[in-house]
């Protein structure tokens, strides 16, 4: 098994509709202090939906003398309005519940859209997060 | 406490965009980049994946996830799920993430 830092993602723009590249990180000592990226994703299921994860380990794997990429991943599910104060709502942002050892899964590079800029909420849910849509132009439209 | 996030949010922001345009300055003239996603096509940086030493291969939860990436491997490549833990060589680190995430 050999462990990647870092990996380059290209996606094509819903904004001009060119191609960009975001550099996406699981880094232990990134700049001195752990970074772990998260992504939009495609859904297992094949639903057209978004799917957001947390980025937990990029390796390639030796086996049967093939090397093969992949992704081990966090879910995060969508909150509902239940989970939200009005604080929550008052931000704007789409929250997010980041999900435990069951929400975890393996997928392929491919499955990676892009880069997503997700933060805590506060300091009291620790796995309650805001997915920020104002990053730019092709993140706002992803997210409509 | 929804400002104070907004306002965490965007500090974040900004240091994530001095970080990246750190790295990508530093890394300019040998930077390369596919069209295709590629793990370590263009920034690569190698831990040391130790193999996991015999008393982690016992462990349940570690069984459990070899497991899953077994299924993983046998559903997407078609990888026979007999493969030993050897074959898989699977890391330190691996297993190391899985009790971080379960804490």
């Amino acid at each position: 098994m050999k462990i990647y830092d870092s990996a380059t993602v290209p996606y094509q723009s819903l904004d001009d509709f060119s191609i960009k590249y975001d550099i996406i990180r699981t880094h232990e000592e990134f700049h001195g202090h752990k970074c772990t990226d998260s992504v939009l994703v495609q859904q297992r299921d094949g639903s057209h939906n978004l799917g957001y994860a947390k980025l937990l380990l990029m390796f390639k794997i030796s086996v049967s003398g093939e090397e093969h990429d992949i992704v081990f991943i966090q879910d995060y599910a969508v909150a509902s309005p239940a989970d939200m104060s009005e604080d929550d709502k008052a931000t704007g942002f789409r929250k997010l519940i980041l999900g435990g050892l069951e929400s975890t899964y393996f997928i392929l590079p491919d499955s990676i859209i892009r880069s997503a800029f997700i933060v805590n909420t506060d300091d009291i849910h620790e796995n309650h997060y805001f997915i920020n849509d104002l990053v730019d132009t092709d993140m706002y439209l992803c997210l409509i | 406490m929804a400002r104070h996030s907004q306002c965490i949010a965007i500090l974040d922001l900004i240091a994530r965009d001095i970080a990246q345009s750190a790295e990508e300055s530093s890394q300019e003239n040998t930077k390369k980049v596919t069209d295709s996603v590629t793990l370590g096509s263009a920034h690569e940086l190698w831990l040391s994946p130790r193999t996991v030493e015999k008393e982690h291969t016992e462990d349940s939860l570690f069984k459990y996830f070899v497991m899953k990436l077994k299924l993983f491997l046998s559903h997407t490549f078609s990888v026979p799920q007999t493969l030993s833990m050897d074959s898989l060589m699977v890391c330190h680190q691996f297993y190391l993430l899985i009790h971080t995430i379960n804490n």
